[in-house]
């Protein structure tokens, strides 16, 4: 629940080896450099020309460019600055190696759709017989492979038996069978010591089913040539080294900005960073020959999350309101269980809930990888979402009618209320917590602490005393709170009780999205049903209401949910203890590794 | 047939929200039009300025528990 803790590091060495020290700094990637201040014997550091190593990368990349004949117009005149060759070399590889990488893609799925052909045509030839008779309606055809003929066994369910041959040993069975009694044939084959062969499902028959695969092959081989063709006549084997030679720019413009960073005098120089505790020694043992002083780190240290497993997806909604001062609360673990708790709460439909996990992995099956964080946050989010609805038997409103495990949200609404109300003081009295172990961790007087912590207990307390009609003791606790309050704030103290039922109530939002989630589903299905009573056309509007309608439904509350459950986190939770004010740890570290997958 | 009492309850329950969204509705749209404002001069601030966005939208949400107390404490 707190950054990592990190260690200051000052490594002394000599300019000789500074390039190579650089070098091997950026290699280890575990340092985040940070700016030294100059001394009377160390001054600033100036970036590193290089001109020689520019050069040679540039070269390099315009000669890529004419042998691969991909853009004549990719020149550079004299030697521009770094970032600039950065750039053209990025548009270079988004114009031309993106289109390569498509193809390449397209490349391996038309392989994949080949490899499952070829596995399908090898069964069926393997086969001694056609297999030519229809299927009757209700069955499946199997074909057995067994011992001994299975014409005698008693199988519990009744097969037809279209054809047996004996070959090399083994008997070959084409059988049909209902499609009920599937699950019963498959428990009863172990026993029998036969085995079902996998076959596709030919509705025609083998024959003509090996027509279409021949087909389909044959197809895919036009495909994979004229890709062939593009993908050598566009590449030639380059890209890889394009991209090794960007690789290396990037790395090279790294190192040329980091030594602004540096001190140095005539003869030395010295970087000052930070690193994660356990890393010191690493760095020790990588630099034998050069001074590195450890100490503790200060308050300019940057902050290194720790989160680990799930709660790191969830790191963006607490670094899009501020990184966690270093040494400090990261408030992330808590996040990532509260925002999908409280998304699900207020989207709680079923059906939306699916089609938003539907969406997700659609997205996930495009992109990859690449949105794996969103996809997550809002996966969670989703299930989150499900598991609401079937609490209130939501199911696109009452479209799919569902048994609710508790009540819908129409009549239970003043329960609701109640436990939104309730989540919302076990989430403020979490952030109290917080606030008191903050005060723990800054090692805050204890005075001082009681003074920022104090103030919303005692109001609980005063309210809970009222509850129970104990006046006096409620009166005693609002005038300590009082005093405390005058004392932090001044008059203007006071308003930090109203402040506090404005933020509890505020989770009565909770409720409300709820309701209008529901609320709205109901309205579209309610112009839905009246359209269905017009007759011959009514079918069509009814299906174009309930599609148009639910679908605006979803991407507003989507959108409403999503708002309101990080504002539920920045504007009533994170006030009470969160203090975003820190910076990112950032290692110094080779900047895009290779990737071999194109070559 | 709705006696006096439950209709009162129920005026009452729509002037609480009612004026409530109203006033959120303006405060929103004068918010809303910063924000968009902002967010053209800084794409990276969408994501503040959405919530920002949605701040004054608690003033509606003390309409509504005012409308939902008043149904459902003093209308049953």
């Amino acid at each position: 629940m707190k950054t990592e803790d990190l260690s200051k590091l000052l490594v002394f060495g000599s300019i000789q080896d500074k390039k190579e020290i650089i070098s091997r700094l950026q290699h280890l990637g575990v340092m985040h450099i940070s700016k030294a201040d100059p001394s009377n014997q160390l001054v600033q550091d100036s970036p590193m020309q290089g001109v020689d190593v520019m050069s040679h990368l540039l070269l390099n990349l315009q000669y890529i460019a004419k042998q691969t004949n991909l853009d004549t117009s990719f020149t550079l005149e004299g030697l521009p600055p770094v970032e600039k060759v950065i750039e053209q070399a990025n548009e270079f590889v988004e114009k031309h190696l993106g289109k390569v990488e498509d193809l390449s893609n397209e490349k391996k799925s038309l392989l994949r759709k080949h490899a499952r052909i070829l596995a399908q045509r090898s069964e069926i030839e393997k086969l001694p017989f056609a297999l030519n008779h229809r299927v009757p309606s209700a069955h499946q055809r199997i074909v057995l492979l067994s011992e001994n003929s299975v014409a005698g066994y008693p199988f519990p369910v009744k097969l037809k038996i279209q054809q047996e041959m004996k070959n090399q040993g083994q008997f070959f069975t084409e059988v049909f069978v209902l499609n009920k009694d599937l699950n019963q044939l498959h428990n009863s084959l172990r026993k029998s010591q036969s085995k079902q062969i996998n076959l596709p499902e030919m509705p025609l028959g083998s024959v003509q089913f090996l027509h279409t695969l021949q087909r389909e092959e044959k197809d895919i081989n036009e495909k994979l040539d004229e890709i062939e063709k593009d993908f050598f006549r566009k590449i030639n084997g380059k890209q890889s080294k394009i991209k090794f030679l960007i690789t290396s720019l990037e790395n090279y413009r790294e190192q040329a900005n980091i030594t602004q960073k540096f001190l140095q005098s005539k003869n030395f120089f010295a970087v000052q960073g930070y690193v994660v505790k356990k890393d010191v020694q690493r760095i020790k043992n990588s630099f034998p020959e050069t001074t590195i002083i450890s100490m503790p780190a200060d308050t300019k240290a940057p902050s290194k999350l720790k989160n680990k497993g799930f709660a790191k997806f969830f790191e963006p909604i607490t670094t899009m309101f501020g990184i966690p001062t270093y040494s400090l609360i990261d408030p992330t673990p808590l996040v990532s269980l509260f925002f999908p708790f409280f998304f699900g709460f207020m989207l709680s439909d079923v059906g939306y809930g699916l089609l938003l996990l539907i969406s997700i992995f659609a997205i996930y099956f495009q992109v990859g990888e690449k949105f794996k964080t969103p996809l997550i946050i809002f996966g969670t989010s989703a299930v989150s979402s499900i598991i609401f609805g079937m609490v209130f038997g939501s199911f696109f409103g009452n479209l799919v009618p569902i048994t609710p495990l508790y009540q819908d949200s129409f009549s239970a609404s003043f329960i609701i209320l109640q436990v939104s109300l309730l989540i919302g003081l076990v989430h403020i009295n979490l952030g109290v917590l917080l606030q008191i172990y903050q005060q723990f961790l800054k090692k805050t007087p204890l005075a001082k602490a009681l003074q920022v912590t104090l103030p919303i207990p005692l109001i609980e307390g005063a309210v809970v005393l009222l509850l129970f009609k104990q006046y006096l003791a409620a009166i005693i606790v609002a005038i300590i709170l009082l005093i405390l309050l005058y004392r932090e704030k001044g008059f203007f103290g006071i308003m930090d009780i109203t402040g506090f039922f404005g933020t509890w109530f505020s989770y009565a939002r909770l409720l409300a999205l709820s309701l209008a989630t529901a609320g709205v589903a109901l309205a579209v299905n309610i112009v839905a049903q009246k359209a269905l009573s017009l007759g011959k056309i009514g079918f069509v509007l009814w299906l174009f209401v309930i599609a148009f309608g639910h679908l605006f439904n979803f991407v507003l509350n989507i959108i409403g949910c999503t708002i309101h459950s990080v504002r539920l986190h920045y504007v009533e939770f994170f006030s009470l203890f969160y203090e975003g004010e820190g910076h990112p740890f950032k290692e110094f570290k080779i900047q895009r590794k290779m990737n071999g997958s194109e070559d | 047939m709705v006696d006096m009492t439950t209709g009162l309850i129920a005026i009452g329950a729509g002037i609480a929200i009612g004026f409530a969204a109203l006033g959120s509705g303006i405060g929103q749209g004068i918010a809303s039009s910063a924000a968009a404002g902002a967010t053209a001069e800084n794409e990276k601030l969408l994501a503040k300025m959405l919530v920002f966005a949605a701040l004054p939208e608690t003033q509606a949400i003390y309409g509504f528990v005012i409308a939902i107390l008043l149904l459902f404490v003093f209308g049953q």
